[in-house]
Parts: C-alpha cells; structure tokens; sequence
C-alpha cells in the first residue's frame, strides 16, 4: 500500500503545475525572466517522455508491413466479408485472396449443389463449408459426362448423357454410383454437418439414411429419389422431420417400389410432418389412412404421377387437418372411388391444385370434389379432358372464394358462368388462356357478376384482343380469285 | 497565487471531465458526456467508479491508440450533440471516413474494442466498399495480404463443380489419399502378392526352356536346318529377358506417364516382332515338304511347333498385363506424395 502510494504521488505532482504556469505566463505575459525559468523547467520533465515514445516506436514500427487485417477479429472480418458476398463473382474474389479469406467466406455457406461425390469423400466439402445446413446431392450421384451436350431432363432429375449410351433403357442404372459409395458419402456428410436442415439425396439405403438421421437431430426437409420401402425402414429415426418428398418411380430412369408398406412405415416413423409429396409412388386406401391416423400435423399434401390402386381416395378423409391438396402431372386420379356415402369429407381443406392432370373420368372428378367439397380456393391449370360438363360437377364445392383457370382449353363461357353462379362466396377469378372463353359471350348476368368482385385477372383468349380493322379482311375471296386466274 | 488558485479552479467547475489511458501509457482529459457515448466507457464509470482523477484512470484496450482515439472522440463529439439532423450525421461520416485504409482497418478495430456500435457498422461498410468488385490480387496488394493459397486450394470448386478437368482429378486424388490412408494394411497385402506374381513369371520362363530340352534328341536325325531353329528361338528367350530387366530398372527409377507409354510402344513392338518370327516358322515347313522329308517326323514337328507357338501367344497377353499393372500401380504410389509437382507439371 505504501509502496503503490509512493508511485501515484510524483506522477500528478509536476505535471499540472507546469502546464498553468505556462497558460498563465502566457495570457498574463510576465516578464522575460520568469518565462526562461519555466522553458528550463518544461525541458527538464519533458525528457522522461522522450523516453517513453522511444519504447514504443518498436512496437510501432512492424505496423506498416503485417496484414492489415490482422487487427479485425474474425468475426469482425466475417462480417465485412458478408457485406459484399452478394454476387457469386465477388465470393470467388473473397475465397481466392489468402487462407484466412477463404475459411470465412466458406463460412458463409449455408446451402449447396455438390456436382462431384469425390468432392464430399475426401473430406474437403466439410472442411471448406463448416457450416452448412442444405446440402443437394443428386447430381453428384450421377456419372455424367460434364463435357456432353445432350441433356435428358425430367420433371424430377436430370442427366447429361455420353452419345456411346448403351440404347437400352438401362443407362440410368449404369450411370449412378454403387450404393455403398452412396451411403459412405452420407455418413461423411452427416459426421461433417450436425446442423443440416435440408438434404436431397438419390439411391441411398436405409444404413445412409439412419447415419444421417442420428448424426443430424436437426433435419427438417428430406427428399428421397428411388426410394422404396426398404430405405424408409431407416427414417423413423428422423424424428424432427416436417417437409418430406419421395420420389418412387420415373418414367425411363428408374423404377422403384413405395407401397402400402412403406407409407405405414412413414406414418408410424414421423408424426411430426407437415408437408407430404409422393411422386410416382404407389399405395392405397390403407397406406394413405395410415397416414391420415399418425401425421396429425399433416397440412399439405401431393400427388405426383401417382400410381395409387382403386379406391384410395377415401382415405384423404382421415386427414382431419389437411388444408392443401394438390395433384401434379397424375394421368388419373382413382378410377374406381367406390360408393358416394364413403368417400367422406376433408372439413378443414382450403385449397384444391389440380396442374397438369388428366380429367377425363367423371367418376375420379366427381369423388374428387366430393371429398372436396368444403374448399375454398380451386386452382386448375393446363388440365386435359376438362369440359364443361366436368366442370360443372365442381358446383358441389359450395364454398369456393377463389378461381383460378389456366390453359383450360375445352371450357366456354356458358359452362363457367353456370358453375360461378352457384358460388355465392366467390371473391375472386381469374381466368388464363382458356381459348374457348370468348368476350362476345359474356351474358349480362356474368357482367353483373363481375362487378362484384374483389379481384378479377380476365384474359382468356388472346385472338379476341385483335383490332376490328382486321376482322374484315376475307381470305377466301381472295383465295378464289388467284385460281380464277391461274386458270 | 491565490490568484492562481482561483483560475485553476473554475474551469474544472464548467464541466467533468474523465481520465483515460491509452496503451501506450499516456493519460489524457476528455469531457464526461463526451466520454460516456462509448459504451465500454460508460460501464466503467457507471459500474466501476474509474475515471474520475488521473491516479485512477480508465484503462482502454490494447488496440486503441492515441491517434485512433482522437478520431473515435471527433465522432463522439459530433454525435452526442442532440439536434443534428440525419442528412449532417450523414455527410459528417463520409468526411470522416475519407481517410487511408491502414488507418480504416486500426479505426474499425478499436471502435469494436470499445463497443461502439455505430462506428463499427460505419467503418465495415466503408470497407465492404473498398473491398467491392476487386479482384484477388487487388485485395491482397491494399490490405498487404499473404498469398498463402496453394495450387490446390485454389482449383478447389467454389459453388458448383465446372468443367474444368483439373478439378474433378484434384478432387479424384483426395478421394484416393483417403482410402489408401484407411486401407495401409491392404497395400501391403497386395505388394506381397505381386513378389509372388513376379516368381510365377520367371518359373514360367524357366518351364519354357526345360520344355524345349526334349526336342535335341528327336532332332539329332535331322538336317541342319533344324539346328538353325533351335539357335534362333534361344536367342529369342534370351532377348525376352533382357527387355524385362529393363522394364523392371525403369519401374524402379519410377518415371512420369511418358515413360510409361513408351514402355507400351516398345512392349507391342516385341510382341509384333514375334509374331513375325513366327510366320518365318511357317515358310520353313513349307520348304521342308518340298524336299519330302519322313511325313509322320514332319507331323510331329508341326506339332510341337503349334503348341509352343499357342502357349506364347496366350501367355504373352497376360504378361504384359501383369507388367503394366504393376507398373501403374507402384507409379501410383509415388505420385499420390508428389501430388503437387504431377499437377503442377500438369498445369
């Protein structure tokens, strides 16, 4: 204590009194004499700071040569890197400028493409994006000539493809990794990123799939293509999962089996799901039941290219909270529904997308709208076989607010109009590219009807919008006259 | 000085003031309110009491400097007055970011020191736009970065796979290092085997020779032509076992791919002059018929020449097989080490 005292002491001591002294001398301007006294004085105390700017000039003088940067923290860093990682030219900039740039920016990472599956064996896909949480591996499983310029495209997948193909259909078969390359791959992967979230991944098997589910407790969306029902043993494991797509089989790439089976298995496996697509998988009125009775939370669900048996579609009616459905590219939609009376009702279904499907069976239509009869919203794009009489079997859904017609182009006026008339709610349409909906046959009550709504997208046929100054024009007279003088 | 006194005085009565040091161990007055704008050094008057004389004054953090905190004061100074409106706090801090990038850099380092938020957000953006559409090598020159990458890191794909080639075999070769890290005990495996390949090779050889011991004593009737034969196809053998001395030595120099093809060429002339031989064979039975020599010694010969020339034939393929495999895979070895300087060549 005395010791510490003693230093603090002589320190304040000199200083102030020099410096008023000097504010002093000079505002009051004393005699010549006394200013030369304090000039020594200030000399003689200035000299231990001298001193001290002599200690710190070799601190000082390795300034101008290190990195610049080594003053910012990492963090720091990362966040001035983030501010300029908005276009992919800029984030090869950040990663090609040293080492410590190019940790950081593969920091930054969260979701990725992987187009080459060694890139993820050897380790250095985790190594370099530490932080990823969506992780596409679908084309990395495919063995593709990147240098070929003949591209086979699906709906689901797409391949590039070497002109030496064998012609049979099998190429997809030759041309995809072994699945234990597949499944040491995932288990990289999962070991590499605890914190994934999304993951799409091809030919795996239920090893890979439980590797993955144990590894990454965080995993909410999964896609699985050439899935069957022995891979979805393994996702009961994945417990947190609320967005899953299962794609089974794809018309010339491959043909996988999802059955009655496999969707039980998926039903007693996630309880948790919310959003559900089945994309050329098979089934029935049991397996869509199952999971109808587990997935409570189940509010979305879709058919892709479905190859359900007969009468599945009176199991939608389980789906007690189910608030989409939606039919996607499906050739048919249950050819035998089974009697009226139990085909049941979805209560708290608000929106019916029908895109890309085929309506030629008035039974599937009529059981569809049947179970779909407390609709709210019906969206029907680039349908086939979609007449006015199959449209009008859509006046069972009472409750319809919102219309939305695109590429229909079978229906007419009159067919729309005796079908929104029934629906007192409706608040808004919109009609698409329906060719055979002509503005010259709008009736006065549709007009009527028009001005009550709240919204209204009206452009269904293109050719009406011609000037009248080139309806007069008649081709066959014409026509006639140049063979009159060919003759 | 009493006079003194009484000046001394009144100025500390205007406002407080709150000492600070620097690292450097200078002590410096600053204006309290000015002072408490800082986060970090309001925490220190608030919670701690520090600051209020010189004996106890506020220590500030290493990277704070006397010039940079002059600057941070400057911004103090500005931004506490109430009543400024947004578009002077705006052009203020364009001015007041117009300054060189080393300075910039130490600037945003002591504002995060000192938790001034305002400041850090100011001078990150002001060095995002500096950062902005340069190139890698422009960085590094303004920031005075090392050029610490290697070939490697470089080529490694960014967002997507490209189509560059050099890519999919770097991320080949790591793939491999992989396996052959996992699998050190199978390699050994295999190297014994190929001793034991080798073995079998020359046992073949040897059998070759002994085969051939039978036919002097059927011959020892014949003309002298026959003799000719039995020269030629011992020079034969022999010239097979030098070109694989030499195939071996050039294995165990461990060369690059040209090497390699070379050996092939030179393997597939061997075996084109064999078949050669083999033809000059033919002709001379054909003259042998002419001088109508025994027919049942004549088959016999045929024969024995048939068959030997079949089993050449269908061991030499596998041979040059074993030969080229082997070499592949000792090449192999030696390049996964030299990775670097293969790609580098490469490139």
């Amino acid at each position: 204590m005395s010791f510490r005292s003693e230093n603090v002491n002589p320190n304040p001591s000199p200083t102030p009194p020099l410096k008023k002294r000097w504010s002093d001398i000079w505002t009051k301007s004393k005699p010549l004499n006394q200013m030369v006294m304090a000039m020594k004085l200030h000399s003689l105390s200035s000299s231990p700071r001298i001193s001290t700017t002599d200690k710190t000039n070799p601190i000082l003088s390795p300034f101008p040569i290190t990195d610049r940067t080594l003053l910012l923290s990492d963090a720091l860093l990362l966040k001035i890197i983030a501010l300029v990682s908005d276009s992919s030219t800029q984030r090869n900039s950040n990663s090609l400028v040293c080492k410590r740039w190019l940790n950081l920016q593969g920091r930054l990472v969260r979701s990725l493409r992987i187009s080459d599956w060694n890139f993820l064996l050897s380790g250095r896909l985790i190594h370099r994006f530490p932080n990823l949480n969506h992780v596409d591996l679908l084309s990395a499983a495919l063995i593709s000539p990147k240098n070929s310029g003949i591209l086979l495209s699906n709906r689901v997948i797409s391949m590039h493809l070497d002109s030496n193909s064998s012609p049979n259909w099998c190429f997809f078969e030759d041309n995809m990794l072994p699945v234990e390359v597949i499944d040491n791959g995932l288990t990289s992967l999962a070991s590499g990123c605890p914190n994934l979230r999304r993951l799409h991944v091809i030919g795996t098997t239920e090893i890979g799939l439980l590797t993955v589910a144990e590894e990454c407790s965080t995993l909410q969306e999964l896609e699985l293509q050439r899935c069957s029902d022995n891979v979805l043993r393994g996702i009961a494991a994945c417990g947190n999962l609320q967005i899953l797509k299962l794609v089974g089989h794809v018309d010339g790439f491959y043909d996988s089996v999802v059955s009655d089976i496999g969707l039980t298995i998926l039903a007693q496996g996630c309880k948790r799901l919310v959003k559900l697509e089945l994309s050329g998988c098979e089934g029935s009125f049991d397996g869509i039941k199952a999971i109808g009775k587990c997935c409570q939370m189940l509010e979305e669900l879709t058919f892709s290219d479905h190859r359900m048996d007969d009468g599945w579609l009176a199991a939608i009616s389980y789906c007690e909270n189910l608030k989409t459905l939606r039919f996607q590219s499906c050739k048919k939609i249950d050819p035998n529904p089974g009697m009226e009376e139990y085909l049941g009702c979805c209560p708290a279904l608000e929106r019916l997308h029908l895109q890309k499907c085929q309506l030629r069976d008035r039974k599937s239509v009529v059981a569809l709208f049947s179970v779909c009869r407390a609709v709210r919203e019906i969206v029907i794009q680039d349908c086939w076989g979609l007449d006015n009489s199959m449209f009008s079997l859509a006046m069972i859904c009472w409750r319809v607010k919102l219309l939305y017609l695109e590429g229909c182009s079978l229906l007419t006026t009159e067919g729309l109009e005796s079908v929104i008339h029934s629906w007192k709610d409706l608040q808004s349409l919109r009609v698409v590219s329906c060719k055979n909906i002509k503005d010259n046959e709008i009736s006065p009550a549709l007009a009527t009807l028009f001005t009550t709504l709240k919204e209204l997208r009206w452009s269904p046929d293109t050719k009406s919008l011609l000037p009248s100054s080139v309806k007069g024009i008649t081709m066959g007279k014409k026509g006639g006259k140049f063979f009159k003088r060919a003759r | 000085m009493s006079e003194i006194d009484m000046a001394v005085i009144k100025p500390e009565m205007m406002k407080p003031y709150i000492w600070l040091e620097t690292s450097d161990g200078s002590i410096q007055q600053v204006e309290q309110e000015i002072a408490m704008y800082c986060p970090l050094i309001c925490q220190e008057i608030i919670q701690k009491g520090m600051g209020s004389s010189k004996s106890c004054a506020i220590c500030l953090p290493q990277r704070v400097s006397p010039v940079t905190l002059s600057l941070i004061l400057d911004y103090c100074r500005f931004h506490q007055v109430p009543g400024r409106s947004n578009k002077e706090r705006k052009s203020y801090d364009e001015k007041f970011i117009r300054m060189d990038t080393k300075r910039l850099c130490e600037l945003t380092s002591a504002a995060d020191s000192l938790q001034l938020k305002p400041l850090v957000d100011l001078t990150s953006r002001a060095l995002a736009r500096i950062i902005e559409g340069k190139s890698p090598e422009e960085i590094r020159e303004i920031f005075h970065l090392p050029d610490d990458l290697t070939e490697e890191e470089k080529l490694e794909p960014l967002k997507n796979t490209t189509d560059d080639p050099r890519i999919r075999l770097l991320n080949r070769l790591y793939a491999k290092k992989r396996k052959e890290l996992r699998e050190r005990e199978r390699l050994k495996n295999v190297e014994v085997e190929e001793e034991h390949v080798d073995e079998r090779s020359v046992d073949d050889l040897l059998s070759f020779i002994n085969g051939n011991d039978g036919d002097p004593k059927e011959v020892k009737t014949s003309k002298n032509k026959k003799k000719n034969r039995r020269k030629k196809e011992q020079q034969q053998k022999n010239s097979s076992l030098k070109e694989a001395s030499e195939v071996n030595k050039v294995e165990v120099n461990g060369q690059s791919i040209r090497h390699q093809s070379a050996e092939a060429d030179r393997i597939a002339e061997t075996s084109n002059s064999h078949t050669e031989d083999v033809f000059a064979h033919r002709e001379f039975d054909d003259g042998d018929i002419d001088d109508g020599i025994d027919p049942a010694l004549k088959e016999k010969i045929d024969r024995e020449v048939e068959d030997f020339a079949r089993r050449l034939n269908s061991d030499w393929p596998e041979r040059m097989q074993e030969l080229l495999s082997s070499g592949q895979e000792r090449k192999m070895m030696l390049f996964t080490p030299n990775g670097n300087s293969f790609l580098r060549r490469n490139a």
